[in-house]
């Protein structure tokens, strides 16, 4: 067989290896991958108008509205007990709603005492409080800690996604690595207010158990970006532009840790020298395997002429 | 046989003297008060007596066993008790200035780790916290029993233990179905192999509601049914068997260690005491097996 029709069928292969990417990469993660991520999606969704302040002493923002379906099913996850006691009728999914929606109320009551407290219990206890509960609700977490950092990375990729809607214009006449620049840093910007405590939470998210599901808003996280950007690819590009991207904002994100730099400028600096590594990585990565398949088709024409002028010798 | 258990443990109350405001020969009814039309019948372990009844002989037989209560639990359960506890109070995530309620919890098992858990929290909390003093001074841990031996026994313990002044420590004597506290008053409400007592756990139930401020956290710890084909005919075995022995060996007083064998039988199952929970006004209600279903862990908030 020739060299081209082998490249030709592991091309094939790696698009429809890539079928569902394409697909998640259109629909930005199925509904059903959504459904099952970090309990945090479930919360309450904030009103668009609502303000994302997250600086020390803000207010904490007031709850709105009903959150998304499947209470019942969240309160199995959301609970550190064993084996929980499925409510199925009508009323108690509403209750189990509320439940939820309570929670998220302190959560979010308790993210304005976290730059004083870090991410901890008392942080929560606090929140409680604020949000008029009794702290006692704080045992209803399973992984406390872990609760808080990811109900913060959730709210900071939600508002992310407000963020490109509002700035589709603007972002529609940069460049593609500015316009990946531009997006890492509107959302590392999130994190400022938190700066100091971020180490800690990086040291939560890495806890064994509380890995799946950071990992898991990083990848999502990556996705929206790409996919703000306006990233189509359906092949094995969608996996390579995503694993780059990840290695290239966890970078900036931990130099960010020790950048006192006013306005964190060599912060951005950083992340373009980044950027353009990367998409030189890729520039390489393409011309090697267009140079394999060079090197391929001289290899099998030489080989086919030597047997066929063997054949009529 | 369990006829014959009930008979013999019949006529051991009898010598035990607890009919002893009845008058009764050995071989006669138990004479109830002329039962009006409309008085209800209840569980006393497999027996089933007057309404009115119960809580006089659950007294009593918490008065024969208060002063080797701790020391049976041991025996009983190989020290498990412990275990079952500390989980109780993890799940609870006690903080400084919380205001908790243990019903049914004479001897101060589980108000003990609730404040030792307190402590230690306190210790974590760091320094800056504004009114740190004052939280730490608002802490009370309210004591609740229907049964005064079982108040002193754990008044003596907490001498031990060094806690006989502490001022967040309160001794209160109380019914679970009928609190003396106000609404919306407490932070979290622990009730430990106490709930099976009570006569009508429904009241008991709307009572813990009506303490517990919003946010506020309902623990049960009780011992349940078991469902594993194998492992329940084990545990009924050493449960019918081994249990009113270890009691009559240690304590002299079979009785009252069948009463309690009997009682965690006819106790609702895991689901059906979820749901009543439920049906209080609890919400986020989930319970935690413990050895197989011998112990369960139900938890409920008042959201």
């Amino acid at each position: 067989m020739r060299a081209v029709q082998i490249t030709r069928l592991l091309q094939n292969l790696a698009s429809q290896g890539a079928a569902a990417a394409s697909y998640s990469s259109l629909r930005r993660l199925a509904p059903l991958a959504s459904q099952q991520s970090s309990l945090c999606r479930l919360y309450a969704r904030d009103s668009s108008t609502e303000s994302f302040a997250w600086s020390v002493g803000s207010e904490p923002g007031a709850s709105t509205g009903a959150p998304a379906s499947d209470g019942a099913q969240e309160n199995g996850a959301t609970s550190g007990l064993g084996a929980s006691f499925k409510n199925t009728s009508d009323k108690d999914s509403a209750s189990d709603e509320e439940a939820v929606d309570e929670k998220s109320q302190v959560l979010r009551a308790a993210m304005s005492h976290v730059s004083r407290l870090g991410w901890t219990e008392s942080a929560l206890v606090q929140g409680a409080k604020d949000a008029g509960l009794s702290p006692a609700i704080v045992g209803s977490f399973p992984r406390k800690d872990a609760a808080l950092v990811e109900f913060f990375m959730d709210e900071c990729n939600r508002h992310l996604e407000d963020e490109v809607e509002a700035r589709e214009k603007e972002l529609s006449s940069m460049l593609l690595a500015e316009r990946i620049a531009q997006l890492v840093r509107l959302r590392l910007q999130m994190q400022i207010p938190f700066l100091s405590k971020w180490p800690q939470a990086l040291s939560i998210q890495a806890h064994p158990m509380n890995a799946a599901t950071a990992l898991k808003q990083r990848a999502v996280l990556m996705d929206d970006i790409w996919h703000a950007v306006g990233d189509r690819s359906t092949d094995m590009d969608w996996y390579t532009k995503r694993a780059l991207l990840g290695g290239v904002y966890a970078a900036t994100e931990l130099y960010m840790l020790t950048d006192y730099s006013p306005g964190h400028r060599d912060s951005w600096a950083f992340l373009e020298r980044r950027i353009k590594d990367a998409i030189d990585c890729r520039k390489t990565a393409q011309e090697a395997s267009q140079l394999a398949q060079a090197v391929g088709m001289g290899l099998s024409n030489s080989l086919s002429s030597l047997f066929s002028r063997g054949s009529q010798m | 046989m369990a006829m014959a258990l009930r008979w013999r443990g019949c006529a051991r109350l009898w010598h035990r003297g607890v009919y002893r405001g009845l008058h009764l020969g050995p071989l006669e009814q138990p004479e109830s008060p002329q039962p009006s039309p409309d008085s209800k019948f209840t569980n006393f372990g497999f027996r089933e007596v007057p309404e009115q009844e119960k809580s006089k002989l659950v007294g009593e037989v918490f008065s024969n066993v208060a002063s080797n209560y701790d020391l049976m639990n041991d025996l009983m359960s190989g020290g498990l008790h412990r275990l079952w506890k500390d989980r109780l109070v993890s799940q609870l995530a006690p903080f400084p200035g919380m205001q908790h309620l243990d019903v049914a919890g004479g001897t101060g098992d589980v108000a003990f780790r609730v404040v030792n858990a307190i402590q230690k929290a306190e210790q974590r909390v760091p320094g800056n916290t504004l009114g740190s003093v004052d939280e730490e001074d608002r802490t009370k841990v309210y004591v609740c029993d229907i049964n005064p031996n079982m108040l002193e026994v754990g008044k003596k313990r907490a001498k031990e233990r060094g806690l006989g002044n502490a001022a967040c420590l309160v001794w209160m004597q109380g019914d679970a179905e009928a609190l003396t506290l106000n609404d919306e008053s407490m932070d979290g409400y622990t009730i430990a192999f106490g709930i099976r007592n009570v006569t009508h756990i429904d009241r008991a139930l709307k009572e813990a509601y009506r303490v517990l401020r919003r946010g506020g956290r309902f623990l049960c710890l009780e011992l349940s049914h078991v469902s594993t084909p194998g492992f329940r005919e084990v545990y009924d075995a050493y449960s019918f068997n081994v249990i009113p022995r270890i009691g009559e060996v240690v304590s002299g007083d079979r009785a009252s260690y069948q009463y309690l064998v009997e009682s965690v039988r006819k106790f609702p199952n895991q689901e059906k005491f979820a749901s009543m929970i439920a049906d209080a006004g609890f919400k986020d209600v989930q319970y935690e097996n413990l050895v197989g279903g011998v112990v369960a862990i139900h938890s409920g908030f008042k959201l």
